[in-house]
């Protein structure tokens, strides 16, 4: 059965947010399924966002900021990943593992964000739409829900 | 009076034999060693869930070793039994003749096969020494008076290759005032090293009985795989010979070097007896006497 | 400070499997240190309870909400109301804190979400340990500061026990041996003597439970308690 899959980026401004839009401007090719949420750092992102992300009926989540060492708040993405790990544990120990993936993208790297775009998509292709997943649309209130928590 | 405490008091080296206590009912493996030494040795030791594996119970036991005509040493350990039991028990000991006792810690239960049972250790080691010297004076250890006071002779063990060794020391004089009247080692193997240590221990009446033991296949595979974690070491060259070799063979040279070492110590006096341990085998336990020329 | 884990996802999920609408209560004092029962874990949790019936195609409604702590009427007082609505009931308090939200709000199944494990230490931000057994007789005068009941797996109180490997407990050889520890720190201040007089047998009874501490103030009060 043909899906379109539906992937949420949670991203930071300072490097993948900038390389996503100039992927935009230059006009790249990549899978349309993509909703990016932004943050002002991926330090900022709490396990219970990426859980949301899944309740939303996400059919995988990307979390993307700077490499390692180039973070504008020093650590924020350092402890991004301990977050995505330990949220990966936590999903696993549900059933949905697999889906939850964490990327380091500069500003100046475009390319890489089609690349991790296109891998994730991928992923979903292959291990099919995720099972909490109603029609074609991420649920409205809880991405809504989301958006509040990462204004707070 | 016990034959233990004679044989120790006369300054005549006394052997002491350690029996298997089955798990189970069948006892005559057990007692196997008794009628063929019980002219030969001073006392036959009964564990108490050595190693905090279940074992038929030690006072039981003891008296199927007196009927055979051995006497026995009863150990004891504060792992199982509360203050209420452990005295209990004591009294019973003493009712059906038992005298020798042997007071210790015991193993931690997770050691053991059944790792979920609740330790007790509602006493010491210490303390359970004061409660044998509280019966034999006529009181339990809440200072009830006894009908009938027991009469025992009770040892403790003591570690030479503690690491670290004040501790043990401080606890073996604790031990003493406690009433210990005879210490037992685990098992000796570097007799410079069980020097040194005598050298270390107070002066005072106690006898020591040296702890000899016959290792098997098992522990020289642990041993030579650097697996080997207890309170005594063996030496490199010992572990070096049994590398490699059969179950039997490994048993032939553990029997060569047990036998070596108690003749060793009796000669030289480095005890007042020894402990044997031979995995309870009757075999083995003659051989290792043999070679000691006892 | 009392140390807990949370329970294995699948047996809370079985615990709530009859149920279409709960409620999570978290506790925001000790539990919510050692990052086991505080209001992010009940999020957490509720949002996992709600992906993992999701697979299943069922729905769960989930209320949250986090008091100070639960073994404190005043906080749990307001709660009472409030609980009506639910079916059921996870509290992520320790063994203390579901007791007595139970008692409070009776009308409903009470579950545990977590594992009480031990009152303990917060070394680091994740890694606790167990430091006290509310033996109710304490020993730490005597001991040099390092309790033979909590930190000596046979709880000796004249040790060392013959099990001493290169200064680590038979039992787990990560461990120190307490006693040894104990004799080094006394050897340091100067009073090795304390434990050179033989510490007499334990009174169990002054650890039985349930146990109950009556300040002298109450008593004076209220009379005996009922």
């Amino acid at each position: 059965m043909e899906f379109t899959p539906k992937i949420l980026a949670l991203v930071c401004t300072y490097c993948t947010y900038t390389a996503a839009d100039m992927a935009g401007s230059a006009r790249m090719q990549y899978p349309a399924g993509v909703r990016i949420v932004k943050y002002l750092c991926t330090g900022r992102i709490d396990i219970l966002h990426i859980l949301k992300g899944f309740e939303a009926g996400a059919d995988a989540v990307m979390v993307s900021g700077c490499e390692a060492g180039s973070c504008h708040f020093l650590e924020g993405n350092l402890r991004a990943r301990e977050r995505v790990e330990y949220a990966q544990k936590l999903l696993e120990e549900i059933g949905l593992a697999g889906r939850l993936e964490m990327f380091e993208i500069a500003a100046s790297d475009a390319p890489k964000w089609v690349a991790a775009v296109k891998e994730m998509t991928q992923r979903v292709e292959a291990l099919g739409p995720s099972p909490l997943r109603r029609g074609q649309h991420l649920h409205s209130e809880v991405v809504e829900q989301l958006e509040n928590m990462v204004q707070s | 009076m016990s034959k233990l405490r004679e044989t120790l008091a006369a300054g005549a080296f006394a052997v002491v034999v350690e029996l298997k206590p089955p798990k189970g009912t069948a006892v005559t493996e057990m007692l196997a060693p008794v009628s063929a030494l019980k002219d030969r040795v001073a006392a036959f030791a009964v564990p108490d869930n050595e190693h905090a594996r279940m074992r038929l119970a030690p006072v039981a036991a003891a008296r199927l070793v007196q009927d055979a005509g051995g006497e026995p040493l009863v150990h004891l350990t504060c792992r199982d039994r509360n203050r209420l039991a452990l005295e209990s028990d004591l009294l019973g000991a003493a009712v059906l003749g038992l005298e020798n006792l042997l007071l210790v810690s015991g193993d931690y239960v997770t050691l053991g096969d059944h790792p979920q049972a609740k330790p007790v250790y509602d006493a010491d080691s210490v303390q359970l020494l004061q409660i044998v010297q509280g019966l034999m004076a006529g009181q339990d250890s809440a200072g009830h008076p006894l009908n009938g006071n027991p009469g025992f002779f009770p040892g403790a063990v003591v570690i030479p290759e503690a690491d670290p060794l004040a501790p043990q020391l401080l606890k073996f004089e604790k031990k003493v005032t406690a009433g210990a009247q005879f210490f037992v080692t685990p098992p000796v193997f570097d007799l410079e090293k069980f020097r040194l240590f005598r050298e270390q221990l107070p002066l005072n009446p106690v006898k020591l009985l040296a702890g000899i033991k016959v290792l098997g296949a098992e522990e020289a595979a642990l041993a030579a795989a650097g697996q080997w974690r207890q309170v005594y070491s063996l030496p490199p060259d010992l572990v070096g010979e049994l590398a490699g070799k059969e179950p039997e063979e490994v048993l032939m040279l553990g029997v060569a070097a047990a036998g070596r070492l108690l003749k060793q110590i009796k000669e030289e006096k480095l005890a007042d007896g020894v402990y044997l341990k031979a995995k309870g085998r009757t075999d083995l336990l003659m051989k290792v006497m043999e070679e000691a020329g006892l | 400070m009392i140390i807990a884990e949370r329970k294995p996802f699948a047996e809370i999920k079985a615990m709530v499997a009859p149920y279409k609408k709960i409620l999570i209560v978290g506790c925001g004092t000790c539990v919510a240190v050692c990052l086991a029962g505080g209001e992010k874990e009940v999020g957490l949790l509720a949002s996992q309870l709600k992906l993992a019936l999701g697979l299943e195609d069922k729905r769960l409604e989930i209320g949250e909400i986090t008091v100070e702590r639960q073994c404190d009427l005043e906080f749990l007082r307001p709660l009472c109301d409030f609980t009506a609505d639910y079916e059921a009931i996870v509290s992520m308090a320790c063994g203390a804190g579901v007791q007595f939200l139970k008692q409070l709000c009776y009308l409903q199944p009470i579950f545990p979400g977590l594992n009480t494990s031990f009152i303990g230490v917060n070394n680091e931000a994740g890694f606790y340990t167990e430091r006290c057994r509310a033996c109710n007789n304490c020993y730490l005068g005597v001991t040099g500061g390092i309790c033979p009941v909590t930190m000596c797996p046979k709880g000796l109180l004249n040790g060392p026990c013959g099990g001493t490997i290169q200064g680590h407990c038979e039992v787990d050889p990560e461990k120190e041996c307490a006693w040894s520890k104990i004799y080094h720190r006394l050897e340091l201040e100067g009073s090795l003597d304390k434990i050179r007089e033989i510490l007499p047998l334990h009174p169990h009874d002054r650890g039985t439970s349930p146990g109950t501490v009556i300040h002298p103030a109450f008593k004076r009060r209220y009379g005996a308690h009922e």
